[in-house]
């Protein structure tokens, strides 16, 4: 009889090897198996992912933009602000303000699909801008909501956009309104009494911007004084 | 328990042994058709296929059914050479046998052919045909030719030996029998029996479908092969029931076993 050890020492390895062959075949079944599924799942991931990158980029240009365009109006309104603050008659009838911007709901509203695009700040802000500045929705919205947000921004930015567009009336309303919210702002000074002044009543216009100089001394005011008195263009 | 798989393994010995026939569907089908050619008009008839799938074993089936009722001879052990192949001839042309130191004359041979063309009926069965030389294949073609002594031709079927049925027999009116590897059905058949012929039913009954599958795929269905597998096999067997006993399990046939054969001889490859 031949070597039975040896012939067991023999199966033992081809059984080892048989083993490794049932593995690999069933791992590459595995593999063939759900290669459809990985691969479906690859080309949908970069989408997915995409997808979630613009959102999230989205909401961070959102706040960015929200950030840079409140930065931009702050930068307006402290134009207004006066260094001794008074209220002239018809502004001290006008009700206690709340803050808002006035940009963040032209960005919510109108932004989407801007802020979607892969963008700097800078262009958002420009685009944002060009677009509240040309829509004249945005305007009617933003004059709608005024009365329930009482916002010195969004007062301030209907003010310089009338004033813009030459309706010198309207525009020393809204400078009026947002002075009636923070009169401490040079700003709304400023576009008041240019505003009254375009009009033709630049006695009522010095009046009031001299009793705001007399108060705050601010050189932005005493400048504009003296263009009016002069003729001068301002 | 040891007796009864030295049993099994001799059930499984190589050789030829008539009683020992199973019929199968395939050889059957060989069988009935090289009976039916001994009545034909053929001059020879070519018993072709690959070692192991019973063409032998035919012919021995043959010569026992028909040696006493016809002129039927087989020359079973291929001669060494010519002059032996012709002394088995003289032998069965003249029932004598032929003197030492005559010399042979094939033309004799052909003229006696001849002569006995309407008197006798002479079938030869030539087994192991391949290992023939060229030219004596040829003066077996040329006899034939004489009218009076058929040819059964066994040969191997290999590319090479094809190419020698072509030579020596394309132009002759000839019948070819191909025997083939038995399908696992009849492997089947073929293993059961050659258990249950020695009363080892319970050995059979132990086999199951994975086993043939197992059997029929490393012998490809060649009888000589799977013979020397389960002949091997049970010697295994037999060597674990008389010195490691607790190795086996009385009560099923062993995969393992059949994998250690098989790897023993040269079926499985480590």
């Amino acid at each position: 009889m031949y070597d039975i050890v040896e012939l067991e020492k023999k199966w033992q390895k081809y059984s080892r090897k048989r083993l490794v062959k049932r593995l690999l075949i069933g791992l590459a079944i595995l593999i063939l198996l759900a290669a459809p599924l990985l691969y479906t799942t690859f080309r949908s991931a970069p989408e997915l992912r995409h997808e979630k990158a613009l959102s999230v980029s989205g909401d961070k240009n959102r706040s960015k933009a929200r950030k840079q365009v409140e930065e931009t109006d702050r930068g307006d309104a402290e134009m207004l602000k006066p260094e001794v603050p008074s209220l002239s008659k018809e502004a001290a009838s006008l009700k206690s303000p709340r803050r808002k911007t006035g940009m963040k709901m032209t960005i919510s509203d109108q932004g989407g699909p801007a802020v979607a695009e892969e963008e700097t700040a800078e262009e958002k802000k420009i685009r944002l801008e060009m677009v509240a500045a040309k829509n004249g929705q945005v305007i009617k919205e933003i004059e709608a909501r005024f009365p329930t947000t009482r916002d010195y921004e969004d007062a301030m930015y209907l003010a310089k956009y009338y004033y813009g567009k030459k309706n010198y009336r309207k525009a020393e309303y809204w400078a009026l309104q947002a002075n009636t919210i923070d009169s401490s702002k040079d700003e709304s000074w400023l576009i008041f009494g240019k505003s009254k002044a375009k009009q033709g009543r630049r006695v009522d216009a010095l009046r009031v911007l001299q009793a705001y100089y007399d108060r705050s001394g601010s050189t932005r005011v005493k400048e504009l004084i003296d263009r009016i008195r002069k003729g001068k263009p301002y | 328990m040891s007796r009864r798989y030295a049993d099994a393994k001799e059930a499984f010995v190589d050789e030829i042994n008539v009683d020992d026939y199973i019929e199968l569907e395939g050889s059957k089908r060989a069988y009935d058709q090289l009976e039916h050619s001994l009545d034909k008009s053929s001059k020879m008839v070519l018993l072709f296929g690959k070692p192991g799938t019973g063409k032998t074993l035919l012919l021995h089936r043959l010569f026992q059914r028909y040696k006493y009722q016809r002129d039927l001879h087989f020359v079973e052990t291929p001669s060494g050479s010519r002059r032996a192949f012709y002394e088995k001839l003289f032998g069965i042309f003249t029932g004598q046998t032929m003197p030492k130191k005559s010399k042979i004359d094939f033309e004799t041979f052909v003229a006696f052919g001849k002569k006995i063309k309407g008197e006798r009926s002479i079938v030869i069965l030539v087994d192991e045909a391949q290992m023939y030389p060229k030219e004596l294949m040829e003066e077996i073609r040329i006899l034939s030719d004489t009218g009076s002594i058929k040819f059964v031709i066994s040969l191997h079927k290999t590319e090479d030996e094809d190419l020698v049925a072509k030579q020596h027999f394309q132009s002759r009116i000839w019948e070819t029998i191909e025997l083939k590897n038995a399908d696992r059905k009849e492997l089947k058949t073929y293993v059961y029996k050659r258990l249950l012929n020695r009363g080892l039913t319970e050995i059979a009954n132990q086999l199951e479908e994975k086993h043939f599958k197992f059997i029929h795929k490393a012998t490809e269905g060649n009888f000589r092969e799977c013979n020397k597998l389960l002949y091997t096999a049970f010697e295994i067997y037999e060597h674990y029931d008389r010195h490691e006993p607790k190795k086996i399990d009385f009560n099923k046939f062993s995969m393992k076993i059949l994998e250690m054969a098989a790897i023993k001889t040269g079926m499985l490859h480590v």
